[in-house]
Order: structure tokens, then C-alpha cells, then sequence
């Protein structure tokens, strides 16, 4: 008997080891998104911060590029994570919050609308990984790669990203090891601050209505999931879209977004008609020509958006809250990106 | 499903874990559905051929044997009535039908076999020959027909379980669904080895204890298996192709390069995959028959085709040579000769007609394309001239005053042997027989243009793969010397702990991070898998 217990002992050893073998060279192997692609990181970094999070944004580059949590921290006591990475798409979306929802339930999710324009079979690689190699296992994390893996792509590939990374042995430099195991933050509450400023093109920005607008299957059946699910979990929920001085969305899009909207009693606001209020200034605001909102614009965003979230959702204030403030001063004392 | 994709490590982990929760008694039961669920995954149709195989070689094994069952009933019911001529008279009659039996059976089976390998080659022999002679253009379309996964493989060893049984070597399975087994047992159907039932039934069969030290020992050969395919072969193939292709740019040094190569492709990737099967194989407590033998520590052509995919050589030797050499045919022609005062060569006729049979045969079996027939021949006519040439070259060797056993010599025969095989090779990877010859002419020619920045930068070989592939490579051959003095994994697993971890730990970071596999390598699929 003891022989036995032994034996299984060695055994479960010896595959825990492979195990942690395994895991360190995943650890080693995949991209460490420190000093460039730091969209990279900010799934992985919601964790920590989950207790933390009560009004969660889920969306694209726009997103992790235009709301500053500290904004709204520091005007309206509200404590939010930014699950936005760049061209995350509808259901990879809905696969944040799904997750989100398991590790912790927040108060109020935002959905940013702007990539619902986007087609079904939109699949890019380095973005879908952005968003999923940082996700903790979960049937919510095999969901989300069954729903957003290209067609030669492959589940293993996901799940050991060993399998699809270990090509990189040529270019692996001193920082794949030291920050193999780093758990620190990159990225402010999953904002991405981004201080360039490059003009858009002068001009007030005018929608056009399309006939051939339209609102894909997959994008919808995903953002009707998105809303159930929040509903279903007595969750608030808002459907925005955030500013950008693009043409490539249309007054269509608001009315199909709306519909739905209306149909599950919630809101739908597009920031991009309230741009004199907000205050943004498209000569400064913007790093790309109008594309996304640079710091200074997501400062003046993020400000009306907090009093526009206070002002219509129940929303704890955590200003009094003493393990909250201590987070936060942490946040914002130290510098986020290691640039 | 290929033997290196998660897949199958998901598929044999499965079968692994509900066969050893099988009762001992029914566990081939498991390993027998399995097969057929790794079989009907190559694809649904392809369950028609093996099944043809299969019981076509069940019923005519129970007929063969019938009859001479038959036969010993009746003889001993008739032992006094029948004379000593009536006897024989009978039991030729007995060996006749039987014999009619085996014929179809194996007539039908090699018949599906050659019909698949070799329906497009004839076909477009006959085009060309009505075209030359009769000006018809109207040509016959291809067939365009796909191998079913192993056919050849496991053709050959059904057959060679029939002839067995025609000769009375053992009895056969009277199990329809335990012979099913024999034939589809899925860790060998790809690409071999070719096992004898009379070895592989016994371990098929036979009750296992779960043993975590076979399961280790069956994980580090797998593991060894993937390095030598995923690490050597796979990172090879690209430099090979492009460098036959590219022949008249890169030729010289390039193209020996590529020879050597080739060589070092090919052994990783056939004793690859059979370390794989054979590792999968010992999970389950079942052990394959060895397939190679450290071929390229050869020092004769003979001595490489007897450790060199083995199975299928000792196939050839049972089934096709002492059969033919015992032909009362080629005897009397031996005889005939004698006759005629060419004493030496008649005394050569049983042994070279076989022998010319069988390397005809092995080219055919590797490919339908005239290139696997004339390597075919080219190792039929080295290994004559080795035999012939022997005199001579004991001859040098004692003017030389050097003896086999002397270290020089036998590296020096190694080194022979190694390289013909190697040349030879040309044929498998040019697409046809005037490619190969042009390769090996450009070998010998513009030594001085070599530069490894062209192997690294256009030759699809960059510099840190060529790196890695030569330190495997070396890992390879040293792994070789050691197994010389008995079995590597057993030492390891004689060694401290913590070696053996060290060494596990090295094996699979080698695999895992050096292999060439997943996106941008895509590891490509086993070259005998298509023989």
C-alpha cells in the first residue's frame, strides 16, 4: 500500500513538473507586449483588478485609447477597468464581460458599438491573440477562441500558445525571461494614454445614411447576448459609441443600434454628436487624424462620460472607500507604461 | 489525423485512459475500435479496402486451413486403405486447391494495390503509346485515385500472414474481430512496421498491468521520435527541394549538401514516425518489431538493407527470395547453366534472379514512377558488383596490409556504404530519372561557388535552423553509438532522478520549441506514409 501511495505520489510529481515545464516555456515563448502592443497585456491585467471594478468598458483601440479611468476615479469616485483591445470584435467582446461576470460582477457594462460595422468573417490573427492569450482557462475563454480563431487556425494553438509562438527561439531577447513571469501593469486600468497629436482633416463631420448599412448577423446575435446576459445577471448595461472624427459610420448604424436598444429598455448614446459639449477639439485631440482620441481627448471624454454614467446609473461612489482609494492612489502614483 | 497533431495525442491519451479501465481480458476490444475510429478519420471510403483485405485474408485462411484439416481427417480414416502413390496423389490435390486459394487471395489484394499505385502511370503509358503509334490525341483521363492510409503496409502484412498459413507456420485466428485487429492495429498502419502475426498477436492478446514505467518509457520514445521528425527531418525538407530544384544555380557542394541531407530527412522522418508508433505502442504494452538498426553504421549495401526499414526486407527475403530461390524453374536454369560449363554462374542464377525479382519489387513498392524502379535496380546492381568485387577488394586490402577488424577500414567501408545509399537517393528526390542523372553529374562540378550565405538566405535554410539541424543531427548519430551498447532509455532511467529530468526536460524543449510544426512550419507529413 504505502509502495502505492508512493508511486502515485512520484507520478503526480513528475507531471506536475512537465506541467511547470510546459507553462514556463508558454511564459518564455509568447510575446511579452512591455514595450510595444500594449493592448497586449490588458486582458491579463483586469484580474488583479477585478475586486476592483465596478463599471466595465468593452470595446476596441478606440476604447483603451479614449477612456481614463483615473478621470473617473478622480472626478466621481468611480472605479472601472477598460476591457478594450485593438479590433476586438463584438463576440470577443461578449466573451470580456462573460469573463469579467465570473471573476467578479460589476455594477455597469459599456459596450462601444463601434466595431458592430465590421463583417462576420472578420478574423485578424495578432488581435485575436492580443485579446485571448491573456484570458485565464475557462469555458469562456474556449468559447471565445471557438468563436474568433481564423479557419487554418487551431484550438491547441490557443490553449498552449507554445504551440504557435515557439518559432520566436531566433528573436527571443533578455526581456522574454525577465518578464516571463511579470504580473505588474502596463496598461492604466486597461487604458493605453497616448500623448501624439496629429490633426483631422478641418471640417464638422457628417454621417451619411446608407441604404446598404446594416448590422451582420453574427455582430448582432452577439450584442443581443452581450445585453441578456447582463440583464440575466441584474447587471446595468449602455450601449455607446465613442468620439472619433471618422466617416465611416453612419446614421443607419444608430437607428439599427437603437432598435435594439429599445428593445431591452437600456440606452444607446453616440458620443460623436455631443462633441461641443464634450469639448473635443479635433486639431488636438487626436493622434491618428481623427481615427482615436489622444490623452488629452480621453480626458475630456472620459470627464463628461463619468458625469453622464454618475448622472443616469446606480453607481457606488468608492471616493470614502478606504481598500478602493489605496488602489487607486496606487494606480495613479505610479507611472503606468513602461515606455 | 496525422501521428503529429494534438489531435492524435488527444485520440491515443483516450484510448490509453479507457484501455487500461477495460477489463485485461477485453482491452484489444478497445484497441480494435479504436483502429477503426483512426482508420474511418483518414476517411470513411477508405474502410472498403481494409475491409476487402481483411476478410478476403480471414476467409481464405479458414479455407486453406480447412482443407488440410480435411486432409488429415481423411488420410487418417484411410491410413490403411490408400497406398503410399494414392497418399501423394491426394495431398498434391489438397496442396493444389489451397495453393488456387492463396493465388486469388493474393491476387485480388496486390491487385487492389497495384491497381491504386499504378492505374495513372500505366495509363499514361498507354496514351504515349497511342499517340506514337496511331497519332491519337484523344488521350484516357487519369484515375487521379488516393492511397487509402497504409495500404501497402498493412497489404503486406496480411499477405504475409496468409502465406504463413498456406505453409503451415502456425494456425490461424479463428477470432474474425482479433484478426481485424492484426490487420488495422493503429499505431503502425501508417507507415509500418510490417509485423508478423506470429509476433504481434501474442503482444496484441495478451493481458497488460498498467506499468508507469512502460508509459514513461513509451512517452520518452515518442518524444525521441518527434525530435528526429520534427527537429531533423521537417527542417531539412525545405533545403532539399529547393536545392534539387534550384540545381543548375546551386550545384557542387550544394547538391552533395542536399544528398547528405536528404539522408539525414529521410532517416529522421521513416525512424521517426516508427519511434513514434513504437512508443504509442508500448503504452499499451504491445511491442512492435524493430524497423531499423542503425543503418548508416553499415559497412555493405547487404548489411544496410538488414538494418533499414527491416520489416519490409525480411518481408521481401521470406515471401518473394527463398521462395523464387527454391523454384524448381530457376533451379533447373541454374542446373542448365552448370551444364554448360558456366559452373560459377549457374551457381549465381538461384541467387541473382530472386534477387533482381526482389529489388524490382521494392522500387515498385516505393512509388509508380520509373525513378523508384531504376533505385530499384542501381541497389540490385551495387550490391551484385559488392559481392562479385569482393576478391578484389580483399585482395587490395591485403596488399595494403589492412584488416577488416583495423579501425580505418571499417570506417572507411561505412563511409562507402553511407554515401552510395545516399546517391542513390537522387532518384527519390528528383522528379524523374534524367532530373536524378543531371543532379548527380552537377555534383562533381563548380565546388569553388559554395557559400553557406547562399544555403542560409536562398536556400531556405537559415542560419540558426542550420545550426540546430547539425547539432541534432550530431545528437542523432551519438544516440546511435550509445544504443549500440544496449538500450539508451534504459540507462537513463538508470541514472539519478534529477538526470533524468534534466535529460526529459531537454527533449521536451527541444521538441516543443525547435520543432518544426504549427503556424509558418506546418510539419509536413511522413514520406513513407505515401509508399
Amino acid at each position: 500500500m504505502k509502495a502505492i501511495i508512493l508511486n502515485t505520489m512520484k507520478t503526480i510529481l513528475k507531471v506536475m513538473l512537465i506541467l511547470v515545464l510546459v507553462i514556463t516555456l508558454n511564459r518564455i515563448f509568447m510575446p511579452k507586449y512591455i514595450h510595444e502592443n500594449q493592448d497586449g497585456r490588458i486582458t491579463q491585467e483586469y484580474y488583479p483588478q477585478a475586486k476592483y471594478s465596478d463599471v466595465i468598458f468593452v470595446g476596441s483601440s478606440t476604447v483603451h485609447s479614449g477612456i481614463d479611468p483615473r478621470v473617473l476615479w478622480n472626478e466621481y469616485g468611480i472605479s472601472s477597468f477598460v476591457r478594450a483591445n485593438a479590433s476586438q470584435t463584438m463576440w470577443i467582446s461578449y466573451y470580456m464581460i462573460e469573463d469579467a461576470i465570473r471573476v467578479r460582477k460589476p455594477e455597469l457594462v459599456c459596450i462601444d458599438t463601434t466595431f458592430i460595422k465590421y463583417d462576420d468573417d472578420f478574423v485578424e490573427e495578432p488581435s485575436t491573440r492580443k485579446s485571448l492569450d491573456g484570458m485565464r482557462m475557462s469555458f469562456s475563454k474556449i468559447n471565445c477562441i471557438k468563436a474568433s480563431m481564423g479557419k487554418d487556425e487551431k484550438m491547441a494553438d490557443y490553449i498552449v500558445p507554445l504551440f504557435r509562438f515557439h518559432s520566436r527561439w531566433k528573436e527571443l531577447t533578455l526581456d522574454d525571461f525577465r518578464y516571463a513571469y511579470y504580473n505588474g501593469a502596463v496598461t492604466v486600468n486597461g487604458y493605453l494614454p497616448d500623448s501624439e497629436v496629429s490633426a483631422a482633416q478641418p471640417g464638422e463631420l457628417i454621417y451619411t445614411k446608407g441604404d446598404d448599412v446594416s448590422i451582420s448577423d453574427r455582430n448582432r446575435e452577439y450584442l443581443r447576448k452581450a445585453i441578456e446576459l447582463c440583464q440575466r445577471k441584474g447587471i446595468q448595461v449602455l450601449l455607446f459609441k465613442i468620439p472619433a472624427h471618422s466617416s465611416n459610420w453612419s446614421e443607419t448604424y444608430d437607428e439599427l443600434i437603437n432598435e435594439i436598444a429599445n428593445e431591452y429598455n437600456i440606452s444607446y448614446i453616440n458620443f460623436d454628436l455631443l462633441n461641443d459639449k464634450i469639448g473635443l477639439d479635433y486639431s488636438k485631440d487626436t493622434p491618428d487624424e481623427g481615427s482615436h482620441l489622444n490623452s488629452d481627448g480621453a480626458v475630456k471624454f472620459s470627464s463628461y462620460f463619468g458625469g453622464y454614467i454618475k448622472d443616469r446609473f446606480n453607481i457606488t461612489d468608492r471616493k470614502n472607500d478606504k481598500k478602493y482609494a489605496i488602489n487607486w492612489n496606487r494606480i495613479i502614483s505610479t507611472d503606468p507604461s513602461v515606455k | 489525423m496525422s501521428f503529429i497533431s494534438i489531435d492524435f495525442a488527444l485520440f491515443a491519451i483516450a484510448v490509453l485512459v479507457l484501455y487500461y479501465c477495460f477489463p485485461k481480458k477485453y482491452r484489444w476490444v478497445i484497441l480494435l475500435i479504436a483502429s477503426y475510429v483512426f482508420y474511418g478519420m483518414t476517411g470513411i471510403e477508405n474502410f472498403a479496402y481494409i475491409l476487402v483485405t481483411t476478410v478476403s485474408a480471414y476467409i481464405c485462411a479458414w479455407l486453406i486451413e480447412n482443407r488440410g484439416t480435411k486432409q488429415k481427417i481423411y488420410l487418417s480414416e484411410n491410413k490403411d486403405k490408400l497406398t503410399k502413390e494414392e497418399k501423394k496423389s491426394y495431398k498434391a490435390s489438397v496442396k493444389k486447391k489451397q495453393k488456387l486459394i492463396l493465388t486469388v487471395c493474393l491476387i485480388l489484394n496486390f491487385g487492389i494495390l497495384l491497381y491504386l499505385k499504378y492505374v495513372d502511370w500505366s495509363i499514361a503509358y498507354i496514351n504515349l503509346f497511342r499517340l506514337t503509334y496511331f497519332g491519337r490525341i484523344d488521350f484516357i483521363p487519369f484515375k487521379n485515385l488516393l492511397l487509402p492510409l497504409g495500404i501497402s503496409f498493412y497489404t503486406f502484412q496480411t499477405m504475409g500472414y496468409l502465406i504463413d498459413i498456406y505453409y503451415g507456420k502456425y494456425e490461424r485466428e479463428r477470432n474474425f474481430f482479433r484478426f481485424a485487429l492484426f490487420v488495422s492495429f493503429f499505431p503502425q498502419i501508417i507507415q509500418g512496421p510490417i509485423s508478423r502475426y506470429s509476433s504481434l498477436a501474442g503482444e496484441l492478446f495478451k493481458e497488460v498491468l498498467f506499468d508507469f514505467t512502460r508509459i514513461k518509457s513509451g512517452f520518452y520514445k515518442v518524444m525521441w521520435g518527434l525530435f528526429k521528425k520534427l527537429v531533423i527531418a521537417d527542417r531539412l525538407a525545405a533545403y532539399v527541394s529547393d536545392t534539387i530544384a534550384q540545381r543548375e544555380t546551386y550545384k557542387g557542394l550544394y547538391i552533395l549538401l542536399a544528398v547528405f541531407f536528404y539522408s539525414m530527412q529521410i532517416y529522421g522522418d521513416f525512424s521517426g514516425g516508427i519511434d513514434v508508433a513504437f512508443g504509442v505502442a508500448e503504452m499499451f504494452g504491445i511491442k512492435l518489431a524493430e524497423n531499423f538498426e542503425r543503418p548508416f553504421f553499415s559497412k555493405s549495401i547487404s548489411e544496410y538493407w538488414q538494418r533499414w526499414h527491416i520489416t519490409l526486407g525480411t518481408w521481401f527475403k521470406d515471401y518473394i527470395f527463398y521462395p523464387l530461390s527454391l523454384n524448381k524453374g530457376i533451379i533447373k536454369l541454374g542446373k542448365f547453366v552448370r551444364e554448360k560449363g558456366a559452373e560459377s554462374l549457374g551457381k549465381r542464377i538461384p541467387i541473382y534472379i530472386p534477387m533482381f525479382i526482389v529489388w524490382f519489387a521494392t522500387g515498385m513498392w516505393h512509388g509508380s514512377q520509373n525513378r523508384y524502379l531504376v533505385w530499384g535496380l542501381f541497389n540490385f546492381v551495387f550490391i551484385v558488383l559488392g559481392t562479385e568485387l569482393e576478391p578484389v577488394s580483399n585482395k587490395i586490402t591485403l596488399k595494403l596490409k589492412l584488416k577488416e577488424t583495423d579501425v580505418i577500414m571499417k570506417t572507411y567501408r561505412v563511409f562507402k556504404t553511407f554515401w552510395l545509399m545516399s546517391f542513390l537517393r537522387i532518384f527519390d528526390i528528383s522528379k524523374d530519372v534524367p532530373s536524378a542523372f543531371n543532379a548527380f553529374k552537377l555534383i562533381f562540378t563548380d565546388w569553388s561557388s559554395f557559400k553557406l550565405i547562399n544555403v542560409y538566405e536562398n536556400l531556405s535554410l537559415p542560419k540558426e535552423d542550420f545550426i540546430v539541424a547539425v547539432v541534432a543531427i550530431i545528437i542523432m548519430f551519438a544516440f546511435d553509438l550509445i544504443q549500440r551498447k544496449g538500450s539508451v532509455r534504459e540507462r537513463i532511467f538508470r541514472l539519478p532522478l534529477p538526470a533524468q529530468w534534466v535529460i526529459l526536460s531537454l527533449l521536451i524543449t527541444a521538441v516543443s520549441v525547435f520543432g518544426y510544426y504549427g503556424p509558418g512550419y506546418d510539419a509536413a507529413s511522413f514520406i513513407y506514409g505515401a509508399f
